[in-house]
């Protein structure tokens, strides 16, 4: 289990008291992630931005944004010392597979239809379901000559 | 159900002389672009599904589906805590 990695998405926003050690901070971080044995896979700057709302009475804020890698556990701690320091005023980690599911989920209805295609067992398990939910909208439309509100009904049972 | 509304729709328009002008069928943007992504850090395309007060637009005036408006709130939440969105446009 704790092999197990998970991909994250870190977002924090760097006082801009702070903004000028902003590449000590994000090695600092980036050193945390990697001494915890994750990998990462994109780092931004996205720099100076002004932010929507003022936050510990600011206008602005330094944006960086960390994509990894990483086990159970290492973004928690990742967030802990973000939320010490006094140089970043906000950080969110959220996991990128969300974006990953919205993609499986338009694919599914296509293969849905032809169960012996050979996907992955991720939509496999969901074929099942997708078939299934599809036939008694069908029976209880007969009379349905567009396909696209049949898939809505579907993709909503789905959910 | 949005087949059923059209329908309805369409009865109405020719029975009530209220509603005279031509209804165009609203289609979920998320559904029918399959490219769009329910990202957090687009905030130009979450902002086009917010009022100008800053909500959330709701399903029935953008025509967004069950399954994409659950998604796309939570992308205005995560987009608003980061500050990239507002909670609100008025000022205190």
């Amino acid at each position: 289990m704790t092999d197990e990695t998970t991909h994250y998405e870190t977002l924090f926003i760097v006082h801009p008291v702070h903004s000028g050690k902003n590449k000590e901070l994000c090695e600092r971080y980036l050193g945390v992630l990697e001494g915890r044995g994750a990998t990462v896979t994109h780092f931004e700057e996205w720099g100076m931005r002004d932010l929507a709302y003022p936050i510990e009475k600011q206008d602005r804020g330094f944006y960086n944004l960390v994509q990894y890698q990483a086990s159970a556990g290492t973004s928690e701690e990742l967030e802990r010392l973000m939320r010490l320091s006094d140089e970043v005023m906000r950080c969110m980690t959220v996991v990128l597979d969300d974006d990953v599911r919205s993609l499986a989920r338009t694919e599914d209805p296509a293969p849905a239809p032809e169960p012996a295609a050979a996907v992955e067992a991720v939509s496999a398990a969901t074929e099942p379901e997708a078939a299934a939910a599809a036939e008694p909208a069908q029976a209880a439309e007969p009379a349905a000559p567009e396909p696209e509100p049949a898939k809505e009904v579907q993709e909503g049972s789905e959910a | 159900m949005a087949e059923y509304h059209g329908r309805r729709g369409s009865e109405d328009r020719d029975s009530s002389p209220r509603r005279r002008g031509i209804s165009r069928r609203k289609v979920c943007r998320f559904c029918a672009n399959k490219d769009l992504r329910f990202d957090y850090k687009d905030t130009k395309l979450l902002t086009g599904f917010m009022t100008e007060r800053g909500k959330i637009t709701p399903s029935r005036i953008t025509g967004t589906c069950c399954w994409c408006q659950r998604r796309l709130s939570k992308a205005i939440k995560r987009a608003r805590l980061v500050a990239l969105l507002p909670y609100t446009t008025v000022k205190l």
